[in-house]
């Protein structure tokens, strides 16, 4: 890995020839690189993303995090072609998978490379999965599609594939109408369905969310298998950081439209460096460690994405904003300070005009005496300071 | 019985708990409930059979206390809670509010005690109107039980916002204004209008983003502290029921397979399904995750329609394999019962609870770690 001052990391936010954020040597699978998205409906222009920029290495799993409606669903869904018609388009931006960008291909290129090169599983395996026909047909559909092969050989297939996900009985039950799986099970045959054709990418968004724990720790193992024995690269979207702590290299942390951190799991997981990221973190009732008295929520609510937002998006909830967080979104740059010499050599960046200090960051509050987050400047009014 | 005293004066500035009877015993007692609903065929809608949501559930909670209510998805937490504010009816069993009966209270008696027990619902979205404004939303519990009127009411209505963290300038809002967690907000001071003694929170955070979700816990652990309110705190995310709970069930397929006091369950849990469920539970820290091991569970939940025979978990049960699948397992059900190993305050249904230990997996319950506090610098 090339170790990059502060200084160029920032620059390579727009060069796709660099690899960031701690990503593999070598060409990255896909390569994203300011991704704007935006929704147009009822007066409002939403705009959901706000310049996203990350790469996937072949084989590697990315967790994109984040609050609610940061945009972590639209950016993948906008990869894949699959934006709401009429209401959500991509306005600037490339995402460049095996040398072609998909914002930019044709509608007929891009459907084969969904589903082919690149599958989706999603969190209601009722939605993708058509009632009407069995799971069997669903399967060999998207074998015969994309592979060509015989009724015959697409149905041994899909036989297999059920088995290899973990279906009991898979021969006879490749018959059944998707009402007749539990909910497990359905997402099991969704996976199967996605894997037909051995894509080299999988984006997967929220797929255990709906399941129970004892039924998530199945389909996460079962992913991880598959994961290893295809070789397949891993977005993986969730908001539970446990998930994603055991699951992926690479963590991609969303704010707003915007990425505030990027950076192996086990760094960011163990040494946030953003205040959102640290907020997050410390919220968290955990297992792991010892009862709290009390929780440590993040105070506020997230930014409405109708506003321009000009600053940094997390400057209202932030106890570390300095001035300039008001008016100038802060770009994403390798941690720097006490974290610089680990950060170069493992890639982890951060978006922040003030970053918190590792002592900060445990104690969760700026420690520098006097210092008291900025006021807004006068031309912004705080509607609502939400206690 | 003493009869209940009647309320605190409308419109007072202090909300106590409306006043119970006698104030030893738990408040709440729940013996054997049975709750089925009916399986209907045909066009004849003929009952073929019953789904068997709750089937024999027992326990108590005291006042003040928070009991956690956990479980596999369909096990009967939420029917539970309904059965209890009385918008569902049992087939069988008894439930018991500060000594007095819940289930035989018809009428006009039953609308005068609804206040004692609310429900806080899951959907911070759907469970408010969306045509009231807030004032109107809190003002309605207030009228419907004669509570507060003219003045009053309006000064109560803005009480209750300050309660829960909103401003008073709120009033005039509607639903759709508010984000999810003040929405949420929204929905815990309407159940705290009428001075309930207990509240069924029925999964009152998933619903909202990570960094809202401590808000809402952190408010109702101060309104149970001000106010000493009882909560029946239904979830699926067991490290929040360890934060909030002062004991916990664990529920499956329609039964409680476990109960303990909140520290002891989550050290030493004693029925299988809870370690299963325990070390499912991923932790946010990568060193651990990897080095971690977990016991799967396989197959699926089996249908409450159509329960195992003998012990319920029997067919996803690891111990018992490891035990080499002893037929009492798929014969008896066991009873919820302590075990002389442990402490009588946890209860267990497993034939060979007291043999857990032994060959229960190393590592696969994640250990408790001390984190370093720094004391913030005087600034
Ligand atoms: N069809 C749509 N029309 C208008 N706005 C939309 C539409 N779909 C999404 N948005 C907006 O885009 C933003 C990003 O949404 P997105 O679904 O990507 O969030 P997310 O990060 O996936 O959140 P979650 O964790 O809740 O799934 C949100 O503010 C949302 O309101
Ligand atoms: N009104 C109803 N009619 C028929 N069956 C019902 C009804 N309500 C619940 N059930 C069934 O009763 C069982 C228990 O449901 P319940 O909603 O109590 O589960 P739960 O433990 O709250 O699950 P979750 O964690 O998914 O919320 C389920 O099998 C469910 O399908
Ligand atoms: S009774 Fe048997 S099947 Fe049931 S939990 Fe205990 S060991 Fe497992
Ligand atoms: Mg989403
Ligand atoms: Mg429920």
């Amino acid at each position: 890995m090339s170790q990059a001052p502060a200084g160029n990391a920032d620059r390579s936010a727009h060069d796709p020839t660099i690899i960031r954020g701690g990503a593999r040597p070598g060409t990255p699978l896909l390569s994203v690189r300011d991704l704007h998205v935006e929704f147009a409906g009822r007066g409002r222009v939403v705009r959901a993303v706000r310049g996203l920029s990350y790469d996937i290495g072949p084989g590697e799993t990315i967790g994109l995090v984040g609050e609610s409606g940061s945009g972590k669903s639209v950016s993948a869904l906008s990869l894949l072609g699959l934006l709401p018609k009429h209401v959500g388009k991509v306005t600037a931006g490339s995402a460049v998978f095996q040398g072609q960008d998909l914002l930019h291909l044709p509608e007929d290129k891009l459907r084969r490379i969904r589903g082919a090169r690149i599958a989706m599983i999603f969190q209601d395996p009722l939605s993708s999965l058509n009632p009407v026909l069995t799971i069997g047909r669903q399967i060999t559909e998207a074998i015969e599609t994309h592979r060509g092969v015989s009724i015959r050989e697409a149905r041994k297939r899909a036989v297999a594939l059920l088995d290899l996900v973990g279906i009991p009985a898979a021969a006879s039950r490749i018959n059944d109408y998707p009402h007749q799986f539990s909910g497990g099970m359905r997402q099991r045959a969704m996976i199967a369905m996605a894997l037909s054709c051995e894509p080299s990418l999988l984006v997967a968004d929220e797929p255990t969310t709906a399941l129970d724990v004892t039924i998530q720790a199945q389909i996460l193992e079962l992913l991880r298998r598959l994961r290893t024995e295809l070789g397949m690269a891993v977005l993986l979207i969730t908001h539970d950081l446990g998930v994603v702590a055991g699951f992926a290299d690479r963590l991609a942390v969303m704010y707003a439209g915007r990425l505030v951190e990027l950076g192996p799991a086990e760094t960011i997981l163990a040494d946030p460096a953003h205040p959102y990221t640290i907020g997050l973190l410390r919220s968290l009732p955990r297992l792991d460690r010892p009862r709290q008295a009390a929780l440590t929520p993040i105070e506020g609510s997230p930014p409405d994405l109708a506003s321009s937002l000009d600053g940094c998006p997390f400057a209202p909830r932030c106890a570390w904003r300095v001035d300039r967080g008001w008016t100038d979104a802060p770009p994403l740059v390798l941690a720097g300070g006490e974290r610089l010499a680990d950060a170069a050599l493992v890639g982890h960046e951060v978006a922040c005009h003030n970053q918190p200090t590792r002592e900060e960051a445990l104690a969760g509050l700026p420690l520098t005496p006097g210092f008291l987050p900025a006021p807004p400047p006068d031309s912004l009014v705080i509607e609502e300071e939400v206690v | 019985m003493s009869p209940a005293p009647a309320s605190t004066a409308a419109g007072s500035a202090t909300i106590a708990p409306a006043g119970g009877n006698g104030p030893d015993g738990p408040l709440l007692t729940v013996k054997d409930l049975q709750v089925y609903f009916p399986i209907l065929t045909g066009v004849l809608r003929r009952r073929t059979g019953w789904v068997k949501a709750v089937d024999g559930v027992s326990f108590h909670i005291d006042r003040g206390e928070t009991l956690g209510l956990v479980g596999e998805s369909g096990s009967g937490k939420t029917t539970i809670g309904r059965t209890i504010v009385r918008i569902m009816q049992p087939l069988e069993g008894s439930i018991h509010l500060g000594g007095s009966d819940l289930l035989a209270l018809r009428g006009e008696d039953l609308r005068r005690r609804r206040r004692r027990f609310q429900m806080v619902f899951q959907d911070p979205y759907s469970s408010l109107d969306p045509r009231q404004t807030v004032g109107e939303i809190l003002a309605e519990p207030l009228r419907v039980h004669n509570l507060a009127s003219g003045k009053a009411r309006q000064a109560r209505v803005v009480e209750l916002l300050d309660l829960v963290g909103l401003e008073a300038s709120f009033v005039e809002r509607y639903p759709h204004e508010f984000s999810g967690g003040q929405r949420q907000r929204i929905g815990i001071a309407r159940a705290l209008a009428v001075e309930p003694e207990l509240i069924v929170c029925d999964e009152p955070i998933s619903a909202l983003d990570v960094s809202i979700q401590a808000q809402v816990i952190n408010l109702l652990e101060r309104l149970q502290a001000d106010l000493g309110l009882t909560y029946l705190f239904i979830a699926h995310d067991l490290a929040v029921v360890r934060h909030i709970a002062d004991r916990v069930a664990v529920m499956y397929l329609g039964k409680i397979v476990e109960v303990a006091p909140s520290d002891l369950l989550y050290q030493q849990p004693l029925h299988p399904y809870t370690v299963a469920l325990l070390s499912a539970v991923p932790v946010p820290d990568a060193r651990t995750e990897r080095s971690r091991r977990r016991i799967i569970l396989r197959g699926d939940i089996p249908s409450p329609a159509n329960p195992p025979t003998g012990c319920r978990f029997h067919t996803r049960c690891w111990l018992r394999e490891r035990l080499k699948n002893p037929e009492i397992c798929a014969t008896t059900d066991p009873p919820l019962a302590p075990i002389p190993q442990a402490t009588p305050d946890q209860t267990v249904a497993c034939h060979f609870a007291s043999e857990l230990n032994e060959h229960r997996p190393r590592d696969v319950v994640p250990e408790v770690e001390e984190t370093p506090v720094i004391a913030p610098v005087q600034g």
